[in-house]
């Protein structure tokens, strides 16, 4: 699994959020496992989209990585430093090189700091003491996203949902960062400004060489955006491949489901539709074995006993799932 | 004639600045038909939801109905009180919103909030209403509904509330649902769930929907006619194979196309420049035209006015015979 060309090596990645109880609310009852043993490579320069529904644990993976979340177990390799075990100082130096783009364009940037502040903060924080370079790259990063020098003197509620965005993005190129994590970064768009933010996204891409994780909920934007997709479900990666691998192909039930949900472009194009039963579980009680196996359209019986492994079926599709296994993996 | 449940006929709402109407609906107009499903869409700011709040007589405080009327068999609701306006919620005209958990009252139970609809619209009693809660329950597809009678919101997933809203909004049978972003706020695939149970309720129950939702696809599955608003005004009307097949007011067109396609694959989405003004400071003429890759000197004069062009309904000069401009300087 272990190429030469990646720029980020998720390991066996667990990040488990205890729930306290008892009389003092000091014992830990339970653990929900919010990602749970997870492994994945994102090549440079490529974007590697994480999509799933909500509380599948994708934008935990994205925290974890960046040590916004402390892991429980594994390791993050980022250029071959192993980032779940360095210091805090250290890991904050780390931040240069990987920054984070948040959905939220209007929880996500400070009301009472100036636009210009906000895009300068990162520089500060990783040393540059010069008043006149930081100035100077502030400039620069606000017209490579499209932001004119007098709106730097503005405050964030004068922007709109995209501008803020553009905004947000700004923040984290500064620091001239070599991997970007977009956590639903177009969202909370319009569509019409959601194509802006990610042509945007796209051309600074191929100017810098960013690599992009990015995560979404939203099928159609990710596969217009992403070169390799992992799915995730209650906090594990059901399948990963190739971006029109996984839309010709889809080997695991769950994306093949999450496919078919996909509202048609046109009305007379109806569609064969898998209609999922039920509700994803809850990540702190999940079924035994394949977690996926109670909305399963394919369930047999193994699927609920033995946990299925992540394993490549084809060249570079992995799938987690009983009906892609190998038999002596199920036997073990 | 007869097949119309709904006439809303030149809808102005806004809010009072200085003596100063400022319309965030601006004079809209349309039908809605038996048992259709009308899509109403657009971004935010388009005044798709005042629209629907209005049609509720919910606007919120600060904003008034400054003209226009909308007509739902022989009510007016123009001149409503308080007192007509809770006649008419739920029993002919009922809504669910975007968001489940903070439409539904955290402190009484579902079958409570069944039960109270119930009672306020029909001479039942408690038992009866409890029955017919029950019901609606199984009706939505909710599983083991006596139990859940007994349950609390806060029990149930989105999924599951959004199904009770559907429940509470349909106890009373009414002629219309207005579903504001009804599927916004949930994953695909328990939005699929959602929609499939709306077209089989409808189905079953022959109520007409007014669907408002950003989302084209959502559109595309369920609508048989759409609107499509832009800044407080309807720019253009069509049946929704029409609309999807040639979209012909240039906003519909820019928003088709800056759609990501599954079945496409592009490199770069096209996208309209700007965004959309803010109520108040509204362009002269066409309100689209500082936008418009298609506008020329007659758009940025004179609003243009509608036209019809295959079965389609819109608001734009490119449709427009040359003879229009004059009727419209003699007005």
């Amino acid at each position: 699994m272990i190429k030469e060309d990646a720029i980020l090596q998720v390991k066996n990645l667990k990040t488990y959020f205890p729930i306290k109880g008892g009389v003092f609310g000091k014992r830990t009852l339970q653990q929900v496992k919010a990602v749970d043993d997870i492994s994945f490579e994102v090549r440079r320069g490529e974007t590697f989209g994480i999509v799933g529904e909500s509380g599948c644990g994708k934008s935990t993976v994205g925290r974890t990585i960046l040590r916004l979340l402390e892991p429980t177990g594994g390791a993050v390799y980022f250029e071959g430093t192993d980032l779940a075990t360095l210091d805090k100082n250290k890991m904050r130096l780390m931040r240069k090189d990987i920054q984070i783009v948040f959905q939220d364009p209007f929880a996500s940037l400070n009301p009472r700091m100036r636009v210009f502040d906000i895009i300068e903060e990162p520089l500060i924080n990783f040393g540059i003491t010069s008043r006149e370079e930081r100035e100077k790259r502030v400039l620069e990063v606000a017209d490579q996203v499209g932001l004119t020098v007098s709106q730097l003197k503005r405050l964030p509620h004068e922007f709109s949902g995209g501008q803020r965005q553009r905004i947000g993005i700004a923040r984290a190129l500064i620091s001239k960062p070599k991997l970007i994590i977009a956590d639903e970064p177009v969202s909370a768009l319009d569509v019409s400004i959601q194509s802006q933010v990610l042509n945007l996204m796209r051309d600074l891409q191929k100017e810098f060489g960013l690599t992009y994780i990015f995560i979404s909920h939203d099928l159609s934007v990710v596969k217009h955006f992403c070169d390799r997709i992992g799915v995730m479900y209650l906090g594990k990666m059901v399948e990963i491949a190739d971006r029109d691998e996984l839309y010709d192909n889809p080997n695991h039930p769950y994306s093949t489901a999450l496919l078919s949900a996909l509202p048609s472009a046109h009305p007379l194009q109806k569609k064969e539709r898998i209609i999922l039963k039920g509700d994803v579980p809850s990540p702190a009680n999940p079924p035994s074995g394949c977690t996926f196996h109670p909305r399963c359209f394919a369930c047999m019986e193994v699927c609920r006993t033995v946990k299925p492994v992540l394993l490549e079926s084809e060249n570079n599709h992995f799938v987690s799932c009983h009906l892609h296994q190998p038999k002596d993996v199920m036997n073990l | 004639m007869n097949s119309e449940v709904m006439n809303v006929e030149n809808l102005q709402v806004g809010i009072k600045d200085d003596d100063r109407d400022i319309a965030i609906v601006n004079g809209i107009s349309f039908q809605l038909k038996k048992a259709e499903t009308l899509g109403i869409v657009g971004e935010s700011g388009c005044g798709k939801s005042m629209m629907s709040l209005s049609l509720m007589g919910l606007l919120p405080p600060g904003v008034e109905w400054q003209n226009g009327d909308v007509q739902v068999g022989d009510l007016h609701f123009k001149n409503f009180k308080n007192k007509d306006w809770r006649n008419v919620r739920g029993k002919k005209i009922s809504m669910i919103f975007q968001e489940p958990m903070s439409s539904l009252n955290p402190v009484y139970t579902i079958g409570s909030q069944i039960v109270e609809m119930i009672l306020s619209h029909e001479s039942v009693s408690k038992r009866e209403a409890k029955n017919r809660a029950i019901e609606m329950l199984k009706l939505v597809g909710i599983p083991r509904p006596e139990q859940v009678m007994d349950e609390y919101p806060h029990q149930l997933s989105g999924g599951m509330r959004q199904r009770i809203m559907i429940a509470i909004a349909l106890a009373c049978n009414p002629e219309i649902l207005v579903a504001d972003e009804p599927t916004t706020a949930l994953d695909v695939t328990i939005q699929a769930q959602i929609l499939e149970l709306m077209k089989s309720l409808q189905d079953k129950l022959h109520m007409s929907i007014i669907l408002i939702t950003h989302d084209l696809g959502v559109v595309s599955e369920m609508c048989d006619r759409v609107i499509v608003m832009y800044a407080g005004e309807i720019v253009e009307e069509a049946e929704v194979v029409n609309l999807f097949d040639s979209p012909k007011h240039p906003y519909t067109q820019g928003l088709m196309e800056s759609l990501p396609n599954v079945a496409v694959q592009k490199e770069y989405l096209s996208s309209i420049p700007g965004v959309v003004p803010a109520p108040g400071s509204m362009p002269n003429g066409c309100r689209f035209a500082p936008r418009c890759s298609k506008a020329h000197d007659k758009c940025s004069v004179n609003p243009p006015v509608f036209t019809t062009v295959d079965n389609t309904r819109v608001q734009c000069w490119l449709y427009d015979p040359k003879t229009t401009m004059e009727v419209v300087k003699n007005d």
